[in-house]
């Protein structure tokens, strides 16, 4: 039988057919005919996705290597600190302060990036944040090693 | 070996790893990301999610352990990316997760990734008052077709017990359609 419009008795909307095939071109995007009365997806997104998740998983890998670089010169910062206070080759007290001074400061500001860096909850450390910062809270910066103890210089200047 | 195995050992290899997480993307990403979005309702979550599940998979592979589809094991990791999502949602607003899901379903209307009617809504509301599992069943068979083998594997219980949660979501829907 062939189409014959002249026949044909039924009426649509106006501008019906400009766009239906956009609405069915959308429904096709949402997968499953059960979804296609209520879920749509915005134009290009199935495209788009790999490049979002690449992006995403490559700016993480950026992250984590930042995160460790941190937590090394946090590492170096707290033993210069401890080797410091158990050293008794130091020999002057203003010699001690500065020392004590460089190595507070230097553990000072590595605990800040390093909280700041801890503080993105994405990042996965692996041990735990407050058994580490509590050791360091623990370390007395006043205490000096008793440098009026003979035992500690007088082989030394021999 | 088979064409999950060629995959799965393309992603541990450090050379063919990206190209194999490209075509583990291509292949899943619809049926994934729909799984997701009749879950938390609203794109930009789903988006969200979706790209955490990928991340994941991609970061966790060596930890399958093939005693179930691939599909099965990605299809497990959304399903807990999505309740984690929503979770977390509703914990940082301080309501239940029924709460939250009513919250969800009124800005569906406004939403333009939403193109329903009033009987959309009304099954959106009436999905959203079943219990977590029930509504994670409900979904999983009605919309995903997934047979209720595929459904124990990924959410771990029992067949039968399924089909009675299934059952008991139908009947629970019905009811709730009926009566609104």
């Amino acid at each position: 039988m062939k189409n014959n419009p002249l026949n044909n008795p039924f009426k649509v909307p106006k501008n019906y057919f400009d766009t239906v095939a956009d609405q069915l071109s959308l429904k096709i995007k949402a997968g499953n005919p059960k979804d296609q009365t209520f879920f749509i997806v915005p134009q290009d997104y199935f495209e788009n996705i790999e490049g979002k998740i690449k992006s995403k998983l490559i700016a993480e890998k950026k992250e984590t290597k930042h995160l460790k670089h941190l937590i090394q010169r946090f590492a170096i910062a707290a033993s210069f600190l401890i080797l410091y206070l158990t050293n008794p080759f130091s020999k002057t007290d203003s010699d001690n302060e500065l020392i004590a001074s460089y190595a507070d400061e230097l553990l000072m500001y590595n605990t800040i990036d390093f909280m700041d860096a801890y503080a993105d909850e994405n990042i996965v450390l692996g041990f735990e944040e407050n058994e580490t910062i509590n050791k360091l809270n623990n370390v007395n910066l006043e205490y000096y090693p008793d440098l009026s103890n003979p035992w500690n210089y007088a082989e030394l200047d021999q | 070996m088979t064409e999950q195995e060629l995959l799965v050992s393309a992603l541990l290899d450090s050379e063919t790893r990206e190209a194999a997480f490209s075509h583990l993307i291509k292949n899943y990403k619809q049926r994934l990301y729909w799984h997701i979005r009749r879950l938390v309702l609203n794109h930009d979550d789903a988006d969200d999610v979706l790209q955490e599940t990928f991340i994941k998979v991609y970061k966790n592979i060596e930890k399958f352990r093939g005693d179930s589809q691939l599909f099965t094991w990605m299809y497990r990791i959304a399903t807990h990316q999505a309740i984690d999502f929503l979770n977390k949602q509703a914990k940082y607003r301080g309501i239940d997760d029924y709460e939250l899901l009513e919250s969800k379903i009124s800005h569906l209307e406004s939403d333009v990734y939403f193109d329903g009617d009033a009987a959309a809504l009304k099954l959106q509301q009436a999905i959203a008052q079943l219990p977590e599992k029930q509504r994670l069943i409900f979904n999983m068979k009605y919309f995903d077709d997934l047979k209720f083998k595929e459904i124990a594997k990924i959410l771990d219980c029992s067949e039968g017990g399924l089909k009675a949660s299934y059952h008991h979501a139908v009947k629970k829907i019905k009811l709730f359609l009926d009566e609104k």
